[in-house]
């Protein structure tokens, strides 16, 4: 045995036995995440299946007619630890959950665009609201009838 | 035989029944001069040499040496054949370690990988879309052109939002 594969053979024993580690120690401590992006719109009145409900509500508040689900993206984030997505036209979003507490949630969204290869904050809060319910931020115009909505949540 | 015969007797049965020890180093060399001038004797040790199937005095010589016991050589021999069969079980450990090894690295990158994937936690279902009924707003920054946002904190059966506005007042 030549002292390559013996150290092939020793390397990758310490990974078996190592890699479970990190996993296992932060596993209690995540969080779900889920972020949708939005396309509203004044040119038709199409809805996606899941925003039935919100379309309902919104179009009594906004001028949208048209409502599609372009992105879902969900992932697992710890407190103070951000769950980023790409989501579409080169916005992406963060969501940070800061405290989780009973059925309330507390956590920050970050919204960029990238925009000539940087990316360029479009919108930062905080806010707190239902654990597990969608917060909806109208973030800007993707074109001449059309905004993009963003949904976040954390449970 | 002469009577010089009589005097190298004892000499004679001493190499004939192999007890050097009993002769003398001068009795040898006396001895050997006699033989010189006396065919008997030499017949007599030439008879002894043929009986022996040896060369000379000194095969006689080891033959009288201490000779090994058999089971002294049994013992050597079973110690000799088990010192050889653990160096041949040795020999087909090391070649099945060598051979082995590699393999053994493959299966462990293997396992680490089904590891790997097997410990790590499910990917979450997406739970359905509920839009939340109230929202508490402890801070907005808006970038860009846009200059304003607007809030809406719900209730009413109105929906809680953040709805960011441009500089003209129009839903960015």
């Amino acid at each position: 045995m030549t002292p390559r594969w013996r150290l092939a053979g020793l390397v990758a024993i310490c990974c078996v036995l190592l890699a479970p580690v990190p996993i296992r120690a932060g596993e209690d401590k995540d969080f779900d995440v889920q972020i949708l992006a939005i396309r509203a719109t004044t040119a038709n009145s199409e809805v996606s299946p899941e925003l039935k409900d919100l379309a309902e509500k919104l179009s009594k508040q906004f001028k949208y007619t048209g409502f599609k689900l372009e992105k879902k993206a969900a992932g697992q984030a710890k407190i103070d630890k951000a769950f980023e997505a790409e989501l579409i036209e080169n916005y992406s979003a963060e969501v940070t959950p800061r405290e989780l507490k009973d059925d309330r949630v507390k956590m920050n969204l970050k919204v960029t665009r990238r925009e000539d290869g940087k990316p360029k904050t479009k919108l930062k809060t905080d806010l707190t609201t239902e654990r597990g319910k969608f917060v909806l931020v109208g973030v800007e115009k993707l074109g001449k009838d059309e905004f993009l909505i963003i949904a976040a949540a954390v449970r | 035989m002469t009577t010089g015969c009589n005097e190298h007797r004892e000499t004679l049965a001493a190499l004939s029944g192999g007890a050097l020890d009993a002769i003398a180093p001068r009795a040898i060399e006396q001895f050997g001069r006699h033989l010189a001038d006396c065919p008997r004797c030499a017949a007599a040790l030439a008879g002894v040499r043929a009986n022996d199937d040896a060369d000379s005095v000194i095969s006689l010589a080891a033959k009288s040496a201490p000779q090994m016991f058999a089971r002294d050589a049994d013992r050597i021999w079973r110690a000799v054949s088990t010192a050889n069969a653990e160096a041949a079980r040795l020999r087909l450990f090391r070649r099945g370690l060598r051979l082995g090894s590699p393999l053994a690295a493959v299966a462990a990158c293997a396992l680490m990988v089904t590891l790997w994937h097997g410990l790590q936690p499910a990917p979450q279902k997406a739970w359905g879309f509920e839009a939340a009924s109230w929202v508490e707003v402890d801070g907005v920054e808006v970038f860009d052109d846009h200059s304003g946002i607007f809030v809406s904190s719900g209730g009413d059966d109105m929906l809680p939002f953040i709805w960011v506005i441009d500089e003209n007042g129009d839903e960015s």
